[in-house]
């Protein structure tokens, strides 16, 4: 969600459109979202020509995977925990290309960052062992993933998984505001982030990163009036719509410097941490990660159902229309590695009371569930 | 109301400058060029920010549950609106996306040539292009089209070229056919059925890049058949910028996947094209504030209105300035939108180009529309519409008169 501050910003960008649409467009549009840009490459350590505004994760997964020319015989690393969306990108180019797999590690948590980074190498040299004349020419890795949400150990990956000359795309969906970014540091191949989740811009504002050694190759999924003039031009105009979105990071970044990066982090990540052990307490339970710097702000945490093949967890319907509705509240629920979990999001506007309710909540709605004779 | 009821420039009705106050314009600024990108009356954008409050109210009960209960409301009644099945509409942000979708999903395989008028949307022609660079030989047959050009003769164009491709006997076979219902520059109503019909006959799928035809022309797909289609209706509906529909005849829907791949990948076109990923659906919602805006008047009577305007305009503008319109007494092949001829004399004047006219006209004069070169002829574009009157017309003529009477002047 966004603040007040942001919407109001959004709105500013979309009243001057409706001024002189002709004038916005042609004229106005490209200098404000180059803006944009800059404000984020200093906020990220790229340059900003290696940045490109996209309107969400999907779209710059697309972009990248629908761009790049897989030949017979290459493989796609993914993590099996990778985000839904991504899996299948992923397999839409497997079952559009004449023999190119997935090849998946199998991530179980809890893992150390020790183990997740020997699970990938693991992968990697079983596959090498192979001598099948086949390659690892992509990897997907998550930065912090989704369910269950894991901070992963980026840096190692990065550095190992190029160590054997796989292309890194780093899907770092929920990072740009919930942990720093330094792609100088980082180098990854391909990264994506979605400001309109932890940066309070307004949904449909996303930035790709792409390096210049690259950027010839890659095209947005909807190819426009400057395909080959250059990754700047083919990527700053995505056909006629509203671009508030995108323009309302300007507004979030503001909102923000108000208070400093490190100040946000440091109370979201303290809140993620303790919320989720006094959730796990009134539980009865434990949160799912074995070391505190793999919380971001997100916090994983056991929900105590007896009957883990109870009939009404078999779809998201029966909980997800009983949260909103009963308790007007939802935190997505997954089974993960046997066991089922609530996933929970601190944020600057929540405080460990309201982590206290949230556990009495789901304690509620799990006692009901294990009273049912199933 | 009957045809003798309905409202002409010559009598507005509810039409005219008294539409204004239910827009979004400045004092100071008239829309004359519509056709670009569109603006949408008041109540649409009132709608749009009551949707934004109520997503925030509640993100996940908004994107998880309410939002696709209007996203089928709309494909509801826009599959009553152009008369074909819901099930073969899909909500997508513009034409760009739906061109897109179609061409990166289709399996092309060497030896196929996709068909396109020299006319066609830049941005069209430019993915044409992308496929063939993309694919091993897969080639364009691009048929040049100059004009004014009758639907006879523009048909006889567009049979010879598929004569002259099976002349060849290459083994090659022309696989689609992308036409314009209604062209963006010069702006003018193709034969579109007898596109269709002709296309087919050859053995070639129909792609109808019907970008301008939604609320500036009937559109009835029972009747007109493609394989598939594209409308903004973010141009002559009034909604929101980003608001496009895509219809894909079911027998090629198992082939048609959306440019960004999503958590519904291979649950069936409906199901796959329902949520396009994290954005801001309330452009995509403000068709349905557009349609009962427009149901005030009835399709007829806004249609009626703005063809008249533009047909008269169009006649005013080239008397004021000594021209004539592109397709000259050929009323039915401008809609809304029509080209007149300004009266440079030196074509290659090196201002006489879009970016130098754009710069005078914003700045100068707070207004803009298209200009451009076309067969022996430099254009304008000029788009009517409901907030206009005839005397907008007569006042850009004197400008545009103004502004080439300079440029004349200093060759």
């Amino acid at each position: 969600t966004f603040t007040r501050s942001v919407q109001e910003n959004m709105m500013k960008w979309h009243n001057k459109a409706e001024e002189n649409p002709d004038r916005w467009v042609r004229l106005d549009l490209k200098p404000a979202l180059t803006k944009v840009r800059t404000q984020l490459a200093e906020f990220m350590s790229c340059d900003k020509d290696e940045l490109a505004l996209v309107q969400n994760t999907t779209t710059g997964i697309s972009a990248v995977l629908r761009s790049l020319e897989f030949v017979p015989g290459d493989k796609i690393l993914q993590l099996s925990t990778l985000y839904e969306s991504v899996d299948n990108t992923v397999r839409y180019i497997c079952d559009t290309h004449k023999d190119v797999q997935v090849v998946e590690v199998p991530i179980v948590m809890p893992l150390t960052d020790q183990e997740i980074v020997f699970q990938v190498e693991k992968t990697i040299q079983d596959h090498l062992a192979k001598k099948d004349g086949s390659r690892i020419r992509l990897a997907m890795i998550d930065w912090i993933s989704s369910v269950p949400a894991v901070v992963h150990p980026i840096k190692a990956l990065v550095d190992m998984l190029k160590s054997y000359g796989i292309l890194v795309f780093v899907d770092a969906a929920h990072v740009i505001g919930q942990a720093p970014i330094d792609l100088t540091y980082l180098n990854p191949d391909f990264l994506i982030t979605n400001c309109h989740k932890w940066l309070y811009s307004v949904r449909g504002s996303a930035v790709l990163f792409v390096p210049k050694r690259f950027q010839s190759l890659i095209h947005p999924p909807a190819i426009q009036n400057d395909y080959k003039s250059s990754f700047e031009s083919e990527f700053s105009w995505n056909g006629t719509m509203d671009y508030s979105s995108i323009l309302s990071i300007e507004g979030a970044l503001e909102f923000r410097k108000q208070y400093g990066e490190d100040a946000i982090i440091h109370y979201c990540h303290r809140l993620a941490v303790e919320g989720g052990e006094r959730m796990a307490e009134i539980l009865g339970t434990n949160v799912l990660t074995p070391h505190e710097h793999q919380v971001g702000n997100m916090v994983n945490v056991r929900l105590p159902i007896k009957n883990i093949n109870h009939p009404k967890l078999e779809t998201r319907d029966y909980l997800t229309r009983l949260l909103l509705d009963k308790y007007n509240l939802f935190t997505p629920n997954f089974k993960h590695g046997g066991y089922f979990w609530a996933r929970v999001s601190s944020q600057i506007y929540l405080e460990l009371s309201d982590f206290e309710h949230l556990g009495r909540v789901w304690k509620e709605v799990i006692d009901e569930l294990n009273a049912e004779d199933v | 109301m009957t045809n003798a009821e309905l409202p002409t420039a010559a009598n507005p009705g509810p039409f005219g400058h008294k539409q204004r106050k239910n827009f979004l314009f400045p004092e100071n600024y008239t829309q004359f060029n519509h056709g670009s990108y569109g603006t949408f009356p008041k109540v649409v954008q009132d709608d749009i920010r009551a949707f934004q409050d109520r997503c925030e109210q509640n993100p996940d009960r908004w994107n998880r549950c309410d939002l696709f209960t209007y996203m089928d409301d709309i494909r509801t009644q826009l599959a009553e609106f152009i008369n074909c099945d819901k099930a073969e509409l899909a909500l997508v942000n513009n034409t760009t996306a739906g061109v897109n979708t179609v061409l990166r999903s289709l399996p092309f395989v060497p030896g196929d040539r996709i068909l396109v008028l020299s006319t066609g949307f830049i941005a069209v022609n430019q993915t044409v292009r992308y496929i063939c660079d993309a694919h091993e030989d897969v080639k364009v047959i691009e048929v040049p089209v100059t004009f004014p050009l009758s639907d006879k003769d523009l048909l006889n164009k567009v049979e010879e070229a598929l004569k002259a491709h099976q002349e060849l006997k290459d083994g090659s076979r022309i696989k689609l056919g992308i036409v314009d219902w209604i062209s963006s520059v010069p702006s003018v109503i193709h034969p579109v059925k007898e596109l269709v019909e002709l296309l087919h006959s050859y053995g070639a799928l129909v792609y109808v890049d019907g970008a301008h035809t939604i609320g500036q022309v009937p559109v009835d797909l029972g009747y007109l058949r493609p394989d598939f289609y594209i409308t903004n209706c973010h141009k002559w509906l009034f909604s929101a910028r980003g608001s496009a529909l895509l219809y894909v005849a079911k027998r090629h829907q198992h082939l048609i996947h959306p440019i960004s791949i999503t958590g519904d990948y291979n649950s069936g076109f409906e199901k796959e094209f329902s949520f396009l990923g994290t954005q801001d659906y309330s452009s995509i919602l403000s068709i349905l504030t557009a349609l009962k805006f427009r149901k005030q008047y009835g399709e007829d009577a806004i249609i009626s209105y703005t063809h008249s305007l533009a047909i008269e305009g169009g006649k005013a503008m080239a008397k004021i300035l000594g021209t004539h319109t592109l397709t000259r007494d050929d009323d039915d092949k401008v809609a809304n939108m029509v080209n007149v001829a300004l009266p440079i004399k030196d074509l290659k004047h090196p201002k006489a180009n879009n970016a130098d006219f754009m710069k005078i006209m914003l700045d100068k004069y707070n207004l803009y529309t298209p200009a451009f070169i076309h067969g022996d002829h430099l254009y304008t574009r000029v788009s009517a519409q409901i907030y206009l009157e005839l005397e907008d017309f007569v006042r850009l003529a004197n400008i545009w008169k103004e502004v080439i009477e300079g440029l004349n002047a200093s060759s």
